[in-house]
């Protein structure tokens, strides 16, 4: 079963839509990272959080660790398609990003919704996935229907993650559709 | 508890679309067919041997190889 570690807005959609039993059913166990918390509890997930003691793995970051993700996080600032360039605000999926380079984690999947932080992964030849994507995996593996993925979706929407009322619609016609 | 509503991450940021969710459902489907399979440990190829082999194969295997180049090289930012 592969790994998963997740970047903070992921996680957000998954407690948003009471999903992350699903990604642990779908990978066996889900990582992150200090800073990854630190942003959940700063968006106000902080109770949550120790509902979820077990389900959520934590990682702390060594020296060299925190200094490759300061350069990821720099790279992400930096790219063409970033809106925000600050590094400071990209940590959080740097961080995951670093922590994809231990070898315990060879082969992990990581979680990422952001368009510039998904660009860098994907050059940093790291295998990604999007929140949506592992949602209609569980679909094709029938641990959801196509009506509850769009419910999920929308449930995340509605509670602020910017998923478009189309990309939901979308996202459902493909599970409808057999995903192909 | 109830949830916090309207808290929204990196607001500014840019989600990724439709075609990158298929995308991402595509690879999944292969990392969980590689699982399936057993797990695989990475191995050094020198160049010249992945260069010889393209002598091996067949029309439609050379034709994955270039399109898995071409999509390699604009992910890079290289056209």
């Amino acid at each position: 079963m592969p790994i998963l570690l997740s970047d903070t807005g992921p996680l957000i959609s998954a407690f948003q839509s009471d999903s992350l039993n699903l990604l642990v059913t779908l990978f066996g166990s889900v990582h992150s990272t200090e800073t990854c918390v630190n942003e959940l509890v700063r968006h106000g997930w902080g109770e949550i959080l120790k509902q979820v003691e077990g389900l959520l793995v934590i990682h702390t970051l060594t020296k060299s660790e925190k200094d490759d993700a300061l350069a990821v996080a720099r790279k992400i600032a930096a790219h063409p398609i970033a809106k925000d360039h600050d590094p400071k605000n990209h940590l959080g999926e740097a961080e995951v990003m670093a922590l994809a380079r231990r070898t315990e984690f060879e082969g992990a999947v990581i979680l990422l919704d952001e368009l510039a932080a998904r660009a860098t992964a994907s050059e940093l030849g790291l295998t990604i996935s999007g929140f949506a994507g592992v949602l209609l995996l569980a679909v094709e593996a029938g641990l959801l229907t196509p009506k509850e993925l769009r419910e999920r979706l929308e449930h995340c929407r509605k509670l602020g993650t910017h998923y478009s009322t189309s990309f939901s619609e979308s996202i459902f016609q493909l599970a409808q559709a057999g995903v192909k | 508890m109830n949830p916090p509503i309207g808290q929204v991450h990196e607001p500014d940021e840019a989600l990724h679309d439709v075609e990158a969710a298929l995308e991402d459902v595509r690879r999944l489907r292969k990392v969980f067919q590689r699982e399936a399979i057993g797990r695989a440990v990475p191995i050094n190829v020198p160049l010249w041997a992945l260069l010889e082999a393209l002598d091996y194969l067949r029309p439609d295997e050379l034709r994955q190889v270039a399109q898995r180049a071409e999509a390699r090289l604009v992910t890079i930012g290289v056209s």
